[in-house]
């Protein structure tokens, strides 16, 4: 215990004499998380969005909706068949899983009762114009149509995503009252007409006279007045119809995991602040490999092999100080997102959800995994300069991988495959489940049991390298 | 007082680096008393570095056997870490660490702790006389104070056998004076001292035995006077050249 404590004692003091490299790990990322959450929460993304349209094979609406939202060249569109309800609920999960930002769900009658909804609308407006403000009022019959959310998209996208549904809807809305009141307008006016042709029957000259040439004449004159008959000099009477837009569907968003009232807003400060933390985590490569570097070059590697002291109570010692550095940085960038962000930039605060004991672990997963990536890199380089050079590099490198500076749902297909392999992701996708979606220990273990599999790893091929070099 | 039980035995020792063809030690057999002060002179890539981090342990070898102080050192290498101090031709100290730092650190790794670890720390910063350089940095250090900071840091523990290579590589005439008297004085204490040195006139002066290695094979032995007079020659200098010839080695 006390060769560690004199292990840590030693590390704290070449730590903290290294201090342009102690600062790059607190202001360089601070400052790239100020600046890109700021550039992103100002600046709109063309990129397409992967969601789910989940709806029976034969349904119109399905039809409408799927055109009308690839038209927008915005979203990019999975077709699932509703046929069971098994479907639907793996569609929920992997909405809720973040697979996908968003999922339409179209019940099988919902094509039906918009019809018979809008043919009662259409009836009502002629026989009872106040109960059809009632029913349109009340929106009791109209067809839903469902929409899930991941809990962790980004505002901006869910409201463009519910504006352009809207949009679309009404479209569909239009069409179909448009073809119900023209028909139903075609028998108002029909009725409307007999009723006139009824009256001028009673004046009719050819009354009483049977067929011939003459009657034809007749017949042919009042067709022809008729005919010259503008439809307001007619007197006819259309039907008030004071319809508007979701009368007969509405939307009804939700998000798709099962605590709805645990849902935290999803925000800039929520999505960006876990990305920024793990990318500063990570940073930690620079003193640690650098330390470890520079032990090897400078001789006192040598010394260290002739003492009584095994190389693992060494690198422990590491990492214990380099732990509580990471985490260190783990609350100063929380903080950043909590108080600095709102208070100085006008940016939404940042939540940290309520598994406090999941973020820990988390956290704590997250600064070894970072630390296991400093051996390696340590192990691995043989100059200061590769260490740092590399290291730097492949910070930024397994941060674009893992989701800091571009949403993983946004980045293209060939390359999220690879995304998989950086441990940045893990820790940043076990935050987003913790911060966005209050998930739990249970929900993010796979990650955390990844991050920890990596510091183990890690550590191994360290100690493995070190017993090789001899 | 010597003891007539070898602490240093070296039977037969091969060692082959990695991905080169010819051996860097060919067989090497050595034996090392207690309390002995032992030279092992070289021309550069002779073997002599090679032959000490293989006695220490830092080194595997190919064939053959290396005993230390009744410890095989194959099997269990670092057994004989808490009776070896290493003093390396490189400068082992952290250069972001004070030398008083560095000394409490390898001191701590050896064990030591509290006011004995402090007064070890300040007996043997009083004998190479770092007083006044104690709290700078390593770094800031010039080399032959770092040079004598180097050598206390691998006797804080006080270790039976002591390995010198080159350890006044670099320093003016007054520090090689002051690191010889104290290298005798722990050889007087008892200590065991295996001593590598290009300075031959240094060897001669201060080693009752000494080997000459050449392409990894042992070329000479014995105590300098008597190669001296075996080879004819005025000092031992010459006879390292009559021996190991004038070609430059890399």
């Amino acid at each position: 215990m006390k060769k560690l404590s004199g292990v840590i004692l030693k590390e704290i003091l070449i730590l903290f004499r290294d201090l342009p490299a102690l600062l790059f790990l607190f202001v360089m990322p601070a400052l790239l998380l100020i600046i890109i959450s700021i550039t992103e929460d100002r600046v709109s993304n063309q990129n397409k969005i992967p969601m789910l349209l989940i709806a029976p094979d034969t349904s119109v609406l399905k039809q409408d909706i799927s055109e009308g939202l690839q038209k927008s060249h915005f979203f990019k569109i999975k077709n699932i068949r509703a046929d069971d309800s098994l479907a639907v609920e793996n569609a929920k999960q992997d909405i809720a899983e973040g697979k996908y930002q968003a999922g339409i769900i179209i019940p099988a009658d919902a094509n039906q009762a918009m019809a018979k909804h809008a043919e009662n609308l259409v009836t009502l407006s002629s026989t009872n114009p106040a109960a059809m403000k009632d029913s349109l009022n009340s929106k009791k019959q109209t067809a839903c149509i469902n929409i899930f959310f991941d809990p962790a998209i980004k505002e901006s996208l869910k409201y463009s995503l519910i504006n352009a549904l809207n949009g679309i809807i009404t479209g569909i809305e239009i069409k179909v009252m448009i073809k119900k009141y023209f028909s139903s307008l075609e028998g108002v006016i029909k009725k409307q007409l007999q009723a006139r042709m009824d009256s001028l029957k009673q004046n009719d000259p050819s009354v009483g006279i049977p067929n011939s040439p003459i009657k034809d004449e007749i017949n042919r004159q009042v067709c022809k007045t008729m005919g010259n008959l503008n439809i307001n000099k007619m007197n006819l009477k259309i039907p008030e119809f004071p319809w508007q837009p979701q009368s007969l569907l509405t939307l009804n968003e939700t998000y798709a995991n099962d605590r709805q009232n645990l849902v935290i807003k999803p925000s800039v400060s929520q999505n960006r602040v876990p990305g920024f933390t793990l990318f500063a985590m990570f940073f930690i490569v620079l003193p640690l490999a650098g330390s470890i570097v520079t032990e090897r070059n400078e001789g006192a590697n040598n010394r260290l092999r002739t003492l009584p002291v095994s190389y693992l109570t060494l690198m422990v010692g590491k990492i214990i100080l380099y732990s509580f550095v990471c985490l260190f940085q783990f609350f100063f960038m929380m903080s950043i997102g909590m108080y600095v962000l709102p208070r100085f930039f006008d940016m939404p605060a940042l939540i940290m959800g309520t598994h406090y004991f999941a973020i820990l672990i988390t956290a704590i997963m997250s600064s070894l995994a970072a630390i296991g990536f400093g051996l390696l890199v340590g192990s691995w380089a043989r100059t200061h300069a590769q260490a740092s050079t590399f290291g730097s590099l492949m910070v930024v490198i397994l941060g674009v991988l893992g989701g800091v500076f571009i949403p993983i749902y946004l980045i293209p297909e060939s390359i999220k495959t690879i995304t998989i392999i950086s441990p940045m992701r893990w820790g940043i996708d076990a935050f987003i489940d913790l911060f966005v979606r209050n998930d739990g220990l249970y929900s993010v273990f796979p990650n955390i049991a990844c991050l920890f599999s990596f510091f183990i790893l890690s550590l191994t091929i360290t100690l493995y390298s070190y017993s090789r070099k001899k | 007082m010597k003891s007539a039980q070898p602490i240093i035995e070296v039977k037969q020792l091969h060692k082959r680096y990695h991905g080169t063809s010819e051996e860097a030690l060919k067989g090497i057999s050595l034996s090392i008393e207690r309390g002995e002060n032992f030279g092992m002179l070289g021309p550069n890539a002779a073997g002599k570095t090679t032959l000490i981090s293989i006695i220490c342990g830092l080194l595997k070898f190919s064939n053959g056997e290396v005993i230390v102080n009744g410890i095989d050192v194959r099997k269990t290498p670092r057994q004989i870490c808490p009776i070896i101090g290493l003093i390396p031709q490189e400068i082992a100290l952290y250069p972001n660490l004070t030398l008083k730092e560095n000394l409490l650190f390898f001191g701590r790794m050896h064990g030591l702790n509290g006011k004995e670890l402090r007064s070890k720390v300040d007996y043997f910063i009083d004998i190479v006389k770092l007083e006044p350089h104690q709290s700078k940095l390593a770094s800031r250090c010039s080399g032959g104070i770092r040079r004598r900071a180097n050598l206390i840091a691998g006797l804080i523990h006080e270790p039976q056998i002591i390995f010198l290579d080159e350890p006044t590589l670099g320093t003016d005439v007054q520090s090689q004076h002051l690191i010889g008297e104290f290298i005798k004085e722990l050889n007087k204490q008892g200590a065991t001292i295996i001593y590598t040195t290009h300075y031959i006139k240094e060897a001669e002066q201060m080693c009752n035995r000494v080997i000459i290695i050449d392409n990894g094979n042992i070329v000479a032995s014995g105590v300098p006077n008597q190669l001296i007079r075996e080879q004819n020659c005025s000092d031992l200098g010459q006879v390292f050249l009559k021996i190991t010839g004038k070609e430059l080695r890399d």
